[in-house]
């Protein structure tokens, strides 16, 4: 029987032993750099906190309630959002002067991966009515304060964005309307500060009213001594400036008429109807109701400037207002003035008909005068009663009710700016309720429950993780490097192989025989590769070390 | 504790050290007589790569088993890759046969080493056969070491082609056949120099050395296809540098070792 020579197994790792430093050097290498790489990264602190989410209908679980939770989310962290994070965290960068700095730091925020991490937990009983959701926040960075930061930024910015989303659709109408009551208010400043002007000025110009006056005064003004008066003597005075009023009305009309008379009877004893000639702008300008209406006019234009100047315009109700009464007045003392130029052409007829007319006319305004007189006595009488045995009127009276007549003009504006105000306010007050009520069905209760905190305590570091993964990788490359390596080398390197390539008997599978030269060269060999790996290997974790000292 | 002793770490240890990758080194550089300390089938006798010299032996006899083999050319493609040191050892494990006798005759003309290994004096040698300055009668005579008859190569000849080529050489082989049992020459590697094809053609079997994890396949084939075009087709081969693993085969084999030393 032929002996045949040994054969020898193929294992599998054949030819990691055939070329054992290809497959060690990349082991090592790959080992020593991630070490070195593992002892550069720097320490890293995590702060984190926890919000809870709750819709206010309560049920965390519904469409909607999802819909405004991304809604809130997507608002904060994509677009300006994560933009407003890193100018809140960094003040001092200019988004301009620095773009790509800023944009590094934003896209260092938004990385999915180093960046804010938004970690949900919706196991806590979200199906049933009033669950809520949880969410975490947290970020992690090798400054601790930076890391506690940015979450308090984000935590603020998440309930900030919450509090538009629900507040936007609703709260443009109540602006305008707070604008709107602004406003108003400024402008009753603007009266009340004219009363009380006006006030101060009657004080000083007279000095000795009386109480009543005063009071009417005060009353006029606003309303400041109500309860130092009873209603009862409100009413008597209020009382007495009705009959003033129409007495003094009633004595001007008895002065024009004495006067319309005077003219008419001139003209009847001298029988002659010269016709007079027309009145000249400053004599109609010298008849007390031209002058009343021109007075009024003048007031109402002082005031419209006055508000105009204030930054009012023209399209307000209020100058509007001031506007058609001055219109009205202005009509009025037309009508005054075409009255009288047409009174003073009428008396300048010539013939027996014209006398009999103007003496009809005299007729007519007699009679007229005596009602005036009697209605001015039964006024006095009223009055009288209702004075009762107060002291008769100071002797600047008239001054005085002309002033007060100024001081009722400006309460009837602040009576109608007050009730715009009033107005407003209402409006307001509804539009406030309907928008709190709107508003709880809009937004989602957002609590903190953890309040975010700087981290004290490094994250545990993953090196083993690394370490694993390095060694898992550099012991793949190595195989495949050697098996490589093994798989181009054309050489025979086994009495199979020969016996199958060449198809001739294999004799004989000697052992390698080395001399102790040969054995002393390849150790000499194995030891210098070993050395330069081992060299290679301190050598990058003292680069790394003064790396790490220098950086 | 008791598996460990079972185990024998110190034999194990032994083991991996021996049969390791690196493969054999030699106990001694050389012996009293100067004979190299790689001539391990006379140097370490009991050692496992004698075994396998042992096991090439063996099968040169089976190989010969149907056409008788007395003169064996041992070459190769390249230098340094085991020709001469296979070629002693073999010489050595047939002359360790006592019924045979066994010449090795080293043909390497140009470089030779066989009297180095085997601390002999280089001359006189085959070239001053072929000269006719001495007789072959002279390397019969007596062995040169144990019961090995050795021709060394004598002075070094550069043109060794033209002077293997001469009707002498013919003479010389068929001297040497009637008088040995076994005669191994050692040659120059085939790719260098044309002796191996000269002498291979007049030699009963060429053996082919080759060299594990060194010589490449396309180099074996361009060896192959020299020789047989010289008539002097390789019967057989002989792979050397052989780097085994620890396989299973020589654990068992240690063990038996083992065995047979207790024994």
């Amino acid at each position: 029987m032929k002996a045949e020579s040994p054969e020898v197994s193929l294992s599998s790792i054949e030819f990691i032993v055939e070329h054992p430093w290809f497959f060690i050097s990349p082991i090592v290498i790959i080992m020593s750099l991630t070490s070195a790489f593992l002892s550069c990264m720097p320490l890293f602190y995590q702060s984190s906190s926890i919000l809870s989410l709750e819709s206010p209908g309560g049920d965390v679980i519904s469409a909607k309630f999802i819909q405004k939770k991304e809604d809130i989310l997507s608002g904060v962290l994509m677009g300006d959002g994560i933009g407003n994070i890193a100018k809140e965290v960094w003040p001092d960068i200019d988004e301009k002067a620095e773009p790509v700095k800023y944009n590094n730091l934003v896209e260092r925020l938004r990385s999915p991966k180093s960046g804010i991490k938004l970690d949900y937990n919706t196991g806590k009983t979200p199906t049933k009515p009033g669950g809520q959701e949880f969410l975490t926040v947290s970020f992690s960075d090798t400054d601790p304060n930076l890391a506690y930061n940015v979450v308090k930024t984000t935590v603020n910015m998440i309930k900030k964005v919450s509090k538009e989303k629900a507040e936007g659709e609703i709260e443009v109408g109540l602006v305008f309307l707070r604008k709107q009551l602004e406003f108003y208010k400024e402008k009753l400043q603007v009266i009340d500060n004219e009363i009380s002007r006006l006030k101060i000025d009657l004080k000083t110009k007279y000095p000795d009213m009386t109480e009543d006056e005063r009071y009417l005064m005060d009353e006029m003004l606003g309303g400041i001594s109500v309860k130092d008066y009873s209603i009862k003597t409100y009413t008597r005075v209020e009382r007495i400036m009705k009959y003033e009023d129409k007495s003094t009305e009633l004595k001007l009309r008895l002065l024009e008429l004495q006067k319309k008379k005077d003219v008419i009877q001139r003209q009847i004893e001298k029988k002659e109807f010269i016709k007079a000639p027309s009145l000249s702008p400053q004599e109609t300008e010298n008849d007390s109701f031209v002058k009343q209406y021109s007075a009024a006019i003048a007031s109402k234009e002082l005031s419209m400037s006055e508000f105009l100047s204030q930054g009012f315009t023209s399209e307000h109700p209020q100058i509007k207002q001031i506007q058609s009464e001055v219109q009205r007045l202005r009509a009025l003392r037309e009508q005054r003035i075409k009255e009288l130029i047409s009174s003073e052409m009428v008396s300048g007829g010539a013939d027996k008909a014209s006398e009999e007319k103007a003496r009809n006319e005299l007729k007519d305004i007699d009679s007229e005068i005596e009602v005036i007189n009697m209605k001015i006595d039964a006024l006095d009488n009223y009055k009288k009663t209702s004075e009762g045995g107060s002291q008769s009127p100071a002797s600047g009276k008239n001054a005085i009710s002309d002033e007060i007549s100024k001081l009722l003009e400006i309460k009837n504006e602040k009576d109608i700016n007050q009730g715009y105000y009033n107005d407003i306010r209402q409006q307001l007050e509804a539009a406030e309720i309907k928008s709190r009520l709107e508003k709880s069905d809009v937004g989602i209760n957002i609590n903190v429950i953890e309040e975010p905190r700087v981290p004290l305590d490094p994250i545990p570091n993953q090196k083993l993780k690394f370490i694993l993964m390095a060694f898992a990788l550099s012991a793949t490359i190595g195989t495949g490097l050697s098996y490589i390596v093994y798989v181009v080398d054309r050489s025979i390197k086994s009495s199979s192989e020969l016996r199958e390539f060449l198809q001739v008997p294999v004799l004989a599978s000697i052992d390698r025989i080395s001399t102790y030269d040969e054995f002393r060269i390849e150790k000499i060999r194995r030891n210098i590769i070993a050395i330069s790996l081992i060299t290679f290997a301190l050598l990058s974790s003292f680069i790394a070390k003064i790396l790490v000292k220098i950086f | 504790m008791n598996l460990f002793k079972k185990i024998d770490i110190n034999g194990l240890k032994k083991t991996i050290q021996s049969y390791g990758p690196r493969g054999y080194v030699v106990k001694t550089e050389r012996d009293e007589a100067g004979v190299d300390g790689r001539i391990v089938t006379y140097i370490d006798k009991g050692s496992y790569v004698a075994e396998q010299y042992k096991v090439l032996r063996t099968n040169l006899y089976s190989l010969s088993a149907e056409k008788p083999i007395k003169t064996v050319l041992i070459t190769s493609s390249h230098p340094q890759e085991g020709k001469t040191i296979t070629s002693c050892n073999l010489a050595v494990s047939l002359s360790m046969d006592m019924e045979k006798k066994v010449l090795l005759v080293d043909s390497d003309l140009r470089r030779p080493t066989i009297h180095n290994m085997l601390g002999l004096p280089k001359k006189p040698g085959l070239s001053e056969i072929f000269n006719k300055e001495i007789d072959i009668e002279y390397f019969i005579r007596k062995p040169a070491i144990g019961n090995l008859y050795v021709i060394p190569s004598g002075s070094t000849q550069i043109n060794s082609s033209e002077m293997l080529s001469s009707t002498k050489v013919k003479d010389v082989i068929d001297k040497i056949r009637a008088e040995f049992n076994y005669a191994i020459f050692d040659t120059p590697p085939i790719l260098s120099v044309t002796d191996a094809c000269i002498l291979g053609s007049l030699c009963d079997a060429v053996i082919f050395i080759i060299k594990a994890g060194v010589t490449q396949r396309d180099v074996i084939k361009e060896a192959f296809h020299m020789l047989e075009g010289a008539q002097a087709k390789p019967k057989a081969c002989v792979l050397t540098n052989v780097r085994y693993l620890l396989d299973n085969y020589y654990f068992y084999r240690y063990k038996y070792y083992k065995y047979s030393e207790q024994a």
